[in-house]
């Protein structure tokens, strides 16, 4: 199931809400193809509604609250500089600047997904 | 004696805390996920622990609610950006409730009164 088509079903998402952000979402997938991150279903679930969510932000000009900075201690740095490039990436085309907060919260996302994967 | 209203509370940040006081106070059971992606356990412990409701805080309230709803089929309403929207989803008859970070007592407090005002119907 594409992503469009998994968020459409689980958010209970128009058309309308999603097709802007067809190229971005294809991107995303792309760049975790190209650092072997595999996320299993739930997890797929989860890291694509947040990034449907920063992309919304992005869009909307909307800062996200309330993260404390001090979390990035915790997240690898391989991980939090690959969840950067994308982060970046996706800002620039929205004119935005890179957030922290933002890269954070969806490091946390690949990290899990990873440490999954190291699991297995 | 009445059984006590079971709050998971799973949060980005592994915060929750406040909210879990505030369910306490109201006379629910709190439990809060410790640590980093707690939000993505909710589903899980939610299922261990056989909860009445469950929590999920993160940038806007989606991801870890969402999860849970897909993995065990509970009702969830995301992307709530107040108590009062919680207090209307769990009138309706959510589970699981998705917020961005917002770590107050008074919600985990009103989200138990309002489970406890839609049982006595």
């Amino acid at each position: 199931m594409d992503i469009t088509t998994l968020l459409k079903q689980k958010m209970s998402l128009e058309d309308e809400s999603l097709v802007g952000f067809k190229a971005d979402f294809d991107e995303i997938e792309a760049y975790v193809r190209t650092c072997d991150i595999v996320f299993t279903e739930h997890y797929a679930l989860g890291f694509y509604s947040h990034m449907y969510s920063y992309l919304k932000r992005l869009k909307d000009c909307e800062r996200v609250e309330g993260v404390d900075l001090s979390i990035r201690g915790d997240i690898e740095p391989e991980i939090y500089d690959m969840t950067a490039k994308l982060i970046e990436s996706l800002a620039k085309k929205y004119n935005q600047e890179v957030d922290v907060s933002e890269v954070i919260l969806a490091a946390i996302h690949i990290q899990t997904a990873v440490a999954l994967g190291r699991s297995h | 004696m009445d059984e006590k209203i079971v709050v998971v509370i799973g949060d980005r940040l592994g915060k929750g805390q406040k909210v879990g006081m505030g369910i306490e106070k109201a006379g629910g059971k709190a439990i809060v996920i410790e640590g980093m992606a707690a939000d993505m356990k909710l589903g899980d412990v939610m299922n261990e622990h056989n909860a009445t409701l469950g929590i999920s805080f993160c940038g806007s309230g989606g991801a870890g609610a969402l999860m849970a709803a897909n993995k065990y089929g509970y009702k969830v309403k995301h992307h709530l950006r107040s108590i009062e929207a919680g207090e209307t989803a769990i009138r309706e008859g959510c589970k699981v409730l998705g917020f961005g970070f917002m770590d107050l007592e008074d919600l985990g407090y009103r989200i138990v009164k309002a489970y406890e005002a839609k049982m006595k119907g």
